[in-house]
């Protein structure tokens, strides 16, 4: 306690210091409480069509993609089951089987089954609107 | 708090040397006191104006998630015993498989087969445990199965299941790591007709397991 006696220096850093604890307090108020995540910005649509990337981050946490991949961006995601899917927006491949887009990432996420029978990746039961915010969030990853 | 201990300290400066340590002293005290007043009435304030989310169908902050998460992994590291003298038997892969299968995969799905779509709507979700025998040890994975884990899905199964079957369902879910998907559906079908010790047997050949056992 004995340092205490020197901080603040000046009336400025004071008032600094004092705002940025307030600051401070607020922010982890908001985080605690959840303030702000509630409604995901409609902007964060990549074009009209297309899935929505904010929306895919949580369909992607719900979905537990996680526990078997590596996903930037996701928390937790560091599985080592499948192939970690950072930079995934700049694959060539799904897979090694598709091409690598939007519309076939969602169909890869719905039907892993059938495009590659007896692959370790279960067909996720996402819904069409789903699976397109999930790709949606992966193709963003470059 | 941060008040308290400023307004002492501008009258400090402009007193006598001499003097300083005890209005300090008890700036610091009036400061932590009052400090510690107000997380007080912070939290009752945040819990009774139901400002945290409750809400499964939003999802953790970042900031909750990685505090409950961690909070939950130094937990069971700590609490979870020592795996030293601890032996598997090869049988107990079958008999695990068969617990498994009836009692953990509607939740955390298997190796090529998904789990119960309604399991998305639990926050947090379950994880697939394909990757489990690399995260956890056997006892923590023992600890993690009978004493369940607080404020999620998980229940306590010590309540339901026997130690010795608790056991073979971590030996099961060990050697679920780098099981096939057809590996599984074969289990599941050799089961079905009772040839469950054979399997045992042969599974214990192919399976491979990172941890010594």
């Amino acid at each position: 306690m004995g340092q205490d006696m020197t901080w603040p220096r000046s009336k400025e850093g004071r008032n600094e210091a004092g705002l940025r604890g307030a600051a401070a307090v607020l922010l982890l108020l908001f985080a605690l409480t959840g303030c702000g995540r509630t409604a995901p910005a409609p902007s964060n649509a990549t074009r009209a069509g297309a899935g929505n990337i904010t929306e895919g981050e949580v369909v992607i946490v719900r979905a537990a993609c996680g526990s078997c991949h590596y996903i930037p961006g996701i928390f937790d995601a560091d599985g080592r089951v499948g192939p970690p899917l950072n930079r995934f927006g700049r694959r060539a491949f799904i897979a090694g089987m598709l091409p690598n887009s939007p519309d076939n990432l969602a169909y890869w996420l719905r039907f892993s089954q059938k495009v590659v029978p007896g692959n370790a990746m279960p067909n996720t039961e996402l819904t069409q609107r789903e699976a397109r915010d999930a790709a949606a969030y992966l193709e963003s990853l470059r | 708090m941060t008040l308290q201990r400023t307004s002492n300290l501008s009258a400090d400066t402009a007193g006598a040397r001499g003097t300083r340590r005890r209005p300090l002293l008890w700036g610091v005290l009036i400061g932590w006191v009052s400090g510690g007043a107000a997380v007080g009435i912070g939290s009752m304030v945040v819990m009774q104006s139901g400002l945290f989310d409750i809400r499964a169908s939003t999802p953790h902050l970042f900031v909750v998630g990685w505090l409950t998460h961690h909070t939950m992994i130094r937990s069971v590291q700590v609490r979870a015993a020592s795996d030293s003298g601890r032996r598997f038997m090869p049988e107990q892969i079958a008999r695990g498989f068969r617990l498994y299968d009836s009692h953990c995969f509607a939740c955390h799905g298997g190796p090529g087969l998904s789990r119960e779509r309604w399991v998305d709507g639990l926050t947090p979700t379950a994880p697939y445990l394909l990757d489990m025998a690399r995260q956890w040890s056997p006892s923590q994975l023992h600890l993690i199965v009978a004493d369940g884990i607080k404020m999620t899905g998980m229940p306590a199964w010590k309540f339901t299941l026997a130690d010795g079957e608790i056991w073979d369902v971590v030996r099961f879910v060990r050697a679920m790591h780098g099981m096939s998907p057809a590996r599984y559906l074969q289990m599941r079908a050799t089961a079905a007709s009772g040839g469950e010790s054979a399997l045992g047997v042969a599974n214990y050949a192919h399976s491979r397991a990172p941890h010594p056992q």
